[in-house]
């Protein structure tokens, strides 16, 4: 046995049921069934009314007429109007035309419609004598069927009055489309499909009561408001809504059926009129088939229903139903304080005018700014920053450079360019002092005397230079820059000189490249007063290049690392620098009698004495230094295994190697500068310290 | 980074290390060439020469490199072209005398005696001009304590070592000369031995991180 599952609830109800057993749902839609063609022939032969053509072709009867009249009355000039018109006619005008036409009464073909004529009465009166006889016919029965009905003279004004009309006059329209009881069975009813009180399962929720009604919410207000095609389809079911409709008067003709009668004898199941017939007053809640309380409604909208008074009897003709429950899980879910189930509408004086934008002068506007742009208070207090004292004192860090960062830096001011003078004086000073001493000796002006007070580690060194047996050489390291050459070349010059009066073969070497050229100049000079020569009394091993590596390497296997030499003589151009007699039996660094190193840096003081230290052996390491390196280097010299078994350093010290060592005495002019050039800077220190202190005192006076 | 990779540089890295060093530790003379330890301290001479000649190439690279930014500079006609084209002369006919006359030659001789020497021992008299302008600037403008310090300090040593203190006799010239070698003999080298045994300890702590692969400069 087929079954008919209910679109609202899912409850299965027998076949012939035609509301669901269980909520009361229509199951069987009010759809009345496509009449048979025999029906539908008298409508074409006699009356067809506007309804049966609403859905299709409703609009060609009034097409008809148009094209009736315009071809009958042969005005060329309106042929254009015509057919312009004849595109926004409906159908079921021109049906209707053809209808009248066929009628005895009806106007033929080639008249005008009456109603057509008070378009045409602008322009023109139209005599009594040229009326033809039958559209005095129709005028007569007019007048006496519609006496006291208020006539239509603007044809498409019908629609706007329809919406304005009241009650009463929905009612005299709905009694003016009724069909006679005679013409019943031509008449097709319009498709009731908005009286069809099942939502589709397509039907959206409910739109909140409330906002609908805010101030009339029974259930029949209700209805009739949030139905209004409803309302419509009880006022004019012919056309749909914005069709053109002929005037209230043109149709006093058409015949309009009692519903109830037309179902009844169709056999279709019955659908009460909305509005009364005789009242208009009936209301819509005595519609069992569109009683709201029929469908399911969510419970908001059944509590605001519940709140709003309701109509008297009303109680009465709600179906049994039980109302909806909740799972008590789903009701513990469902948002109470969140969703406000009624809303308080404020008058329309009360509420604020809308001042900006496309809205401005309206009430009642929704106010977006309040909840979007104006500040708002967090709902829920935010939990407090759990902060230590060390992470306050690393953001306030962080706070003061990036701020430092963001400072401004005041642009440099563009300093006057001033003359250095006082730079000037100082250089000019020391020019002086430098310069005047070689002028002594012209001058008659007694110079410095000689070192009196000699250190005590200068007799060692002259001790170890005059004890060195000259049966090996001695390894010279010059590693200084040009610029240390005043100084270096005069204290180194007292000990090779001192060495080369000893005849003790020399052996250079540099690990810079400015090294062999400076050493070729020194020993250029001192030999050229003992009569040394290259080759035979001194060598050049030249560049040793790797840093300290290449010295440690050199002390290892120095014919490994030296390959050739600097500015060798000619016998040894085209050999090895090793083939010369004086490097003979020299295999490793411990082979030299002696090893001088000559520097103005403490790093290349340190570089020879730790990396030659495994391979020196007994062979004594001897520091001749800047006046600034001597610091750094005297802990190796001082220690009580000394690393460095002499050290000498400065000018007065080689001053006194010459004094003791016998050596001549000629740096008499040089000693004189240095004498000089000292105080001179002395007397500059002590002028700029005395210059402070008046200024400070003048700037103590003035507080 | 594969780990066989990282432990073949870190293998090497530590196996040469400890070659090199074992060779501060061992007496040449007493080790017979046809030993194991003999042909390691072969080895040990041979990756040193690798290392000169590893430094050589840096130092041609460094040159090419020093060319290169100075012409770069000349193309683009940058501030301080000019000198930067004096500078790049300059390195051409140096290098050309050099490989073509040799670095020992009477004209590279008379170009460095001529040129370099005068030019850099200019630059240090000009050092001696600038410290003793800053000198006097110190004392007339920042007159705190550790100015003072600083200033009375340098010219304690200076009087101490001038020979107007030197070459006369008497306490008074006795007390300047004791006190400049007090200066220089004890304050200065206690402070110096101080900054060496700070380079011995971070140098030895240094190269123990490299030998156990702690820190591997050669790349992960």
């Amino acid at each position: 046995m087929a079954e008919n599952r209910c679109p609202m609830c899912s409850t299965m109800n027998q076949e012939t049921a035609e509301v669901c057993s269980n909520c009361g749902a229509r199951l069987k839609p009010l759809v009345f069934e496509t009449p048979p063609s025999d029906q539908q022939e008298p409508a074409a032969e006699g009356i067809s009314p506007p309804a049966t053509e609403a859905s299709g072709d409703g609009d060609d009867w009034l097409a008809n007429i148009r094209s009736d009249a315009i071809m009958g009355s042969g005005v060329d000039d309106h042929a254009a109007e015509t057919d312009a018109a004849d595109d926004a006619a409906p159908d079921w005008l021109g049906r209707l035309r053809e209808a009248d036409s066929s009628l005895e009464e009806g106007p033929p073909s080639e008249e005008i419609p009456d109603w057509m004529d008070d378009f045409l009465a602008a322009g023109e009166e139209v005599t009594d004598e040229e009326v033809p006889e039958w559209l005095s016919r129709v005028r007569e029965r007019r007048e006496a069927q519609t006496e006291g009905q208020p006539e239509s003279d603007e044809g498409e004004d019908w629609i706007t009055r329809l919406r304005d009309d009241t009650p009463d006059e929905r009612r005299a329209g709905v009694e003016g489309l009724k069909p006679s009881a005679d013409e019943d069975e031509s008449i097709e009813q319009p498709a009731p499909r908005a009286l069809d009180p099942s939502p589709p399962p397509d039907v959206p929720d409910p739109v909140p009561q409330d906002e609908i009604l805010p101030e009339e919410a029974t259930p029949s207000h209700e209805v009739g408001a949030s139905a209004p095609a409803l309302d419509r389809l009880d006022e004019d079911p012919q056309p749909a809504v914005g069709e053109p409709m002929p005037p209230e008067g043109e149709m006093e003709w058409f015949p309009v059926p009692d519903e109830s009668e037309l179902l009844d004898a169709k056999g279709l199941p019955h659908v009460p009129a909305l509005l009364d017939e005789e009242t208009g007053e009936k209301p819509l809640s005595d519609i069992s088939d569109l009683n709201m309380d029929s469908i399911e409604l969510p419970d908001w909208l059944g509590e605001s229903k519940s709140e709003t008074p309701s109509v008297a009897g009303e109680e009465d003709e709600k179906p049994d139903l039980a109302p909806a429950t909740l799972p008590s899980w789903l009701e513990a879910m469902r948002p109470v304080d969140t969703f406000r189930s009624e809303i308080a509408i404020e008058s329309d004086e009360v509420q604020p005018v809308e001042s900006a934008g496309p809205l401005t002068g309206l009430r009642g506007v929704l106010m977006a700014e309040p909840v979007v742009a104006m500040p708002r208070t967090a709902s829920t207090a935010a939990a407090r920053l759990e902060v230590t004292e060390r992470q306050y004192a690393q953001a306030e860090l962080l706070q003061r450079l990036v701020e430092e960062e963001e400072r401004e830096i005041p642009p440099v001011r563009a300093e006057k360019r001033r003359l250095p003078l006082m730079r000037w004086a100082i250089a000019l000073i020391l020019l002086l002092a430098v310069i005047l001493p070689f002028g002594f000796k012209q001058l008659g002006v007694e110079g410095y005397a000689l070192p009196s007070v000699v250190s005590r580690d200068l007799a060692p060194l002259i001790d170890l230079i005059g004890n060195i047996p000259t049966d090996r050489p001695a390894l010279v390291v010059f590693d200084y820059t040009p610029g240390y050459s005043g100084e270096l070349d005069t204290v180194a010059g007292a000990l090779l000189e001192h060495a080369v009066m000893r005849s003790l073969p020399i052996v250079t070497v540099s690990t810079r490249p400015t090294g062999p050229p400076l050493a070729e100049g020194l020993l250029n000079k001192i030999g050229a007063s003992y009569g040394a020569v290259n080759g035979e009394n001194y060598l050049h091993l030249g560049y040793l290049s790797g840093g300290p590596t290449a010295v440690q390497l050199f002390a290892i296997a120095p014919r490994s690392v030296v390959l050739s030499g600097y500015h060798l003589p000619e016998s040894l151009s085209e050999g090895s620098v090793w083939e010369s007699p004086l490097l003979q039996g020299v295999h490793r660094l411990s082979d030299f009698n002696l090893v001088i190193v000559i520097t103005a840096g403490t790093d290349t003081a340190r570089t020879w004495v730790e990396q030659t230290q495994s391979w020196i052996g007994d062979t004594p390491l001897v520091m001749v230094l800047s006046a600034g390196a001597e610091p750094l280097v005297r802990p190796y010299f001082e220690a009580s295994e000394p690393q460095v078994d002499g050290i000498l350093t400065g000018l007065p010290a080689a001053v006194s190697y010459r004094q003791y060592s016998g050596l001549p005495l000629d740096t008499g002019a040089q000693w004189d500068a240095f004498g000089i050039g000292m105080l001179a800077i002395e007397l500059i220190l002590i002028a700029g310290g005395a210059y402070g202190i008046g200024l400070w005192l003048i700037r103590l006076r003035e507080r | 980074m594969k780990i066989g990779t990282y432990l073949l540089w870190a293998a090497m890295a530590v196996g040469t290390g400890i070659i090199v060093l074992l060779g501060y530790f061992v007496q040449i003379d007493q080790i017979p060439a046809d030993s194991l330890i003999g042909n390691i301290f072969e080895l040990r001479l041979l990756i040193m020469g690798w290392a000169v000649l590893l430094a050589a190439v840096a130092l041609g690279i460094g040159l090419f490199n020093l060319f290169l930014v100075h012409w770069m500079k000349v193309s683009a006609q940058r501030p301080g072209w000019k000198y930067s084209a004096v500078l790049i002369v300059a390195f051409v006919l140096t290098l050309l005398l050099g490989l073509i006359i040799g670095p020992d030659s009477r004209v590279v001789l008379f170009l460095f005696n001529s040129i370099q020497l005068p030019v850099e021992a200019s630059l240090m008299a000009l050092l001696a001009i600038t410290l003793s302008l800053a000198g006097f600037r110190l004392v007339a403008q920042r007159r705190d304590l550790i100015s003072l310090v600083f200033v009375g300090t340098a010219l304690l040593v200076l009087i101490g070592s001038g020979p107007g203190i030197l070459s006369a006799e008497g306490l008074f010239f006795s007390f300047f000369a004791g006190l400049r070698n007090w200066l220089v003999q004890v304050a200065a080298a206690g402070g110096a031995r101080g900054i060496l045994l700070g380079v011995a300890l971070g140098s030895i702590v240094t190269g123990l991180r490299v030998l156990l692969a702690v820190d591997r400069p050669y790349g992960e």
